[in-house]
């Protein structure tokens, strides 16, 4: 029924028929009556007039040739000659207004429907391009969906896989969607829908040629291919439970907010190649600082492991100094960039110096040659005649078993120790032109004397230097601000907070949790690490008593310490990377804080 | 019956606006008055107490702040919503808009939908 009020409004009507009363007949009663209200009249009788009355008199009001609503009126017969041209006038006038009125509000819906795309286009564009990552943009977009179209029970958005060449389920929207998708992707009709024989609106399911199921939450759908340049990127599908559910306005909403969305997700699919790349390479050069040692391996991959435990326990950790402790997205890709890259500065650190495992190691163990040199010196003595062969022999062999056991560095050297090496030194051996030199040369005492391991001064600083080439490093990476932590997470693994750390000897006023959580990761690997060069590996209760004494004198966070033995992180981690010789038994109550 | 008075010097606005709002006049019945200044805009406002009234900021005249600031001073015009009319990117008026005591805005080019949900609201309460 064509509601005539809106295309003759009373006030208009009644405009005109006043312009006209003084004019008319006065016996003439006139009104103009839709199919459900009088819009106006004038004559005494006006408002009584029906057209099924026998003695009223009907012109019909059409509006785009359907009825709408009747001219009536009543006049004496007598009255006809002069009535007639009136009723004419008015008849032409009210269905002039009324085409007008029609073709205004026809243009009028499609001004509206113009500026309705217009807003959606820009509401979705903001919207589905807000995030770079897939199932992201797909939940946008079935969530717009769903406040656009209210009909929609479940829905679903697949992607398009290129290696595997099939459609995976990414997302969906309703109640108990996810396992009713899985396994709806298995049938013909999905089949159809990616094949495309299945497009567009079906009302009717059960009536589908492809329909197999009788479901009766699924009846009517709206399966749209995602196509971004000819290639297939995934697959849209709505579902309603009553049949005749879509409108073809509901399609072309779902088309316009699926092409942008498609244009987003393709985005998306390449940000997230990109970004695979980018993690290949932290990989590769974790894989390369881990191969450089064999005493090292797996370092650069198991420090991340402990530091997402240890983050996760500080996440989801409820008091203080935790409970407002929160991480992002963002904030996870950070520490594991972070964390795989903390040592990357050791690609420059000598190998040997690395894991030095001896005090007298430059690219070979020196103590080689002084074994050389004591054979030399042990024939010349013969062939000078001094001393008696078995003395010598004895002698010597203790001399060399000494310089050895030095060697190791993992004793303290003490004062006789260093008395007994200055007096070997005091012995010579003689070159080719008979000139004499020390058993051990000057560069191989400095070495030996060594207070505790291996490395000298200088190789201490070289192998601390490693922190400042990773930061070096990583500044040099252009990370986007949503990465910009990157290089503290990483660069304060060897600070501690009570400033005696390194390189830049920062304290807990500026390591943020992140940066500490790194450096305990990293010592209680680099400590339960199965191979170490000059020393068997630690068993697990060893090294939470020297970390709990690095946490008492302010080296580590003694509260992610607690935190650390609290949440049991040390025991999962054992578990699954430490040799069950090194398991032993650990009280944790022994640690925590009383 | 109930009123709604747009207020815009531009006509076109005027014209999507009323045209936006006859979709609602299908379900209910009220009345679209039209003032292309903020002159007769208040003048009109002042005579028909309307429900509902859609401002544009920059008019010849009076403009829209003073309009609404003249709504507020008028205690018969308590139940007067407005909604100021904005153009985009312009988001300080907001500030200014709720001092004179706008109840909502609407960024041009205007969302239909938007338009129609928030008339049908106000002309429901
Ligand atoms: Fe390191
Ligand atoms: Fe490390």
């Amino acid at each position: 029924m064509v509601p005539l009020h809106l295309y003759l409004p009373a006030k208009r009507v009644k405009e005109q028929l006043q312009a006209v009363a003084d004019l008319a007949p006065a016996e003439l009663s006139v009104a103009i009556r839709g199919q459900e209200r009088f819009l106006g009249g004038l004559g005494a009788q006006a408002e009584s007039l029906m057209a099924d009355q026998p003695e009223t008199r009907s012109e019909p009001l059409l509006i785009d040739g359907a009825l709408a609503g009747h001219l009536l009126w009543r006049a004496p017969p007598e009255t006809e000659a002069q009535v007639m041209p009136w009723i004419r006038h008015l008849g032409t006038l009210f269905n002039t207004m009324m085409e007008l009125e029609y073709a205004r509000r026809a243009v009028a819906r499609e001004a509206l429907e113009s500026l309705r795309e217009i807003a959606l286009l820009e509401r979705a564009s903001t919207l589905l391009n807000r995030s770079l990552r897939p199932r992201e943009v797909a939940d946008a977009l079935l969530a717009e969906l769903a406040t656009r179209t209210p009909r929609i029970t479940w829905s679903a958005v697949f992607l398009y896989d290129f290696a595997q060449q099939e459609h995976t389920l990414l997302t969906t929207l309703g109640t108990d969607a996810a396992p009713w998708f899985q396994e709806f992707a298995a049938s013909p009709f999905f089949q159809g829908m990616v094949t495309g024989e299945v497009t567009g609106i079906i009302n009717d399911i059960a009536s589908h040629a492809l329909c197999t199921h009788a479901d009766p939450r699924f009846r009517a759908t709206i399966a749209l291919p995602l196509e971004a340049h000819q290639e297939r990127v995934g697959l849209l599908v709505l579902a309603a439970d009553h049949k005749e559910a879509f409108t073809s306005a509901d399609l072309k909403r779902t088309t316009t907010l699926a092409s942008i969305a498609t244009t987003a997700l393709r985005n998306a699919q390449m940000f997230v190649a990109e970004t695979n790349m980018f993690r290949a390479f932290i990989g590769m050069i974790a894989s390369a600082i881990d191969a450089k040692s064999p005493y090292t391996a797996g370092h650069c991959r198991r420090v991340p492991e402990i530091a997402r435990m240890l983050t996760e326990a500080a996440c989801a950790d409820v008091n203080p100094p935790f409970h407002d402790f929160h991480f992002s997205e963002d904030d996870w890709e950070t520490l594991e960039i972070a964390t795989y890259l903390h040592d990357c500065g050791k690609v420059v650190t000598p190998e040997w110096v690395m894991d030095k495992p001896t005090k007298l190691t430059t690219n070979m163990d020196r103590i080689a040659l002084l074994e050389l040199r004591i054979q030399l010196i042990m024939f010349q003595e013969r062939l000078r005649g001094e001393g008696e062969e078995s003395q010598r022999q004895e002698f010597w062999k203790n001399q060399l078993d000494f310089l050895k056991a030095c060697n190791l560095g993992n004793e303290f050297i003490s004062p006789e120790t260093e008395a007994r090496l200055r007096g070997l030194a005091k012995i010579t051996w003689h070159d080719l032109q008979e000139r004499p030199h020390s058993l051990i040369n000057a560069w191989e005492m400095d070495n030996l004397l060594i207070r505790r391991g291996t490395l000298n001064a200088e190789e201490r600083t070289i192998i601390e230097d490693h922190v400042v080439h990773t930061i070096n490093m990583l500044k040099e990476i252009p990370f986007p601000p949503r990465l910009r932590h990157v290089v503290d997470y990483a660069g304060g693994h060897h600070e501690c907070l009570n400033g005696r750390g390194y390189p830049h000897k920062l304290t807990d006023a500026s390591l943020s949790i992140p940066a500490r959580i790194v450096a305990i990761a990293d010592i209680f690997e680099a400590l339960t690490a199965p191979d170490r060069p000059y020393r068997s590996p630690y068993t697990l209760s060893k090294a939470l008593d020297i970390m709990q004494r690095m946490a008492m004198d302010g080296h580590i966070d003694p509260d992610l310490f607690q935190l650390f033995l609290r949440a049991g992180i040390y025991r999962r981690y054992a578990e699954t990377h430490l040799k069950p010789d090194q398991i032993d038994a650990v009280d944790p109550t022994r640690y925590l804080a009383g | 019956m109930d009123t709604v008075v747009i207020v815009d010097d531009e006509v076109h606005i005027r014209s999507l606006l009323e045209q936006t709002l006859e979709e609602l006049q299908e379900e209910r019945d009220f009345e679209i008055l039209t003032a292309a200044n903020g002159g007769d805009g208040l003048a009109t406002i002042q005579r028909e107490r309307p429900k509902l009234v859609f401002l544009d900021v920059m008019m010849p005249i009076m403009n829209g702040y003073d309009v609404c600031s003249a709504i507020r001073a008028d205690a018969t015009l308590n139940d007067t919503k407005v909604v100021m009319l904005t153009a985009k990117g312009q988001e300080a008026d907001r500030q200014r808009g709720l001092e004179v005591g706008v109840n909502h805005f609407m960024t041009k080019p205007f969302d239909p939908d938007e338009i129609l949900k928030l008339a049908a609201t106000i002309l429901q309460g």
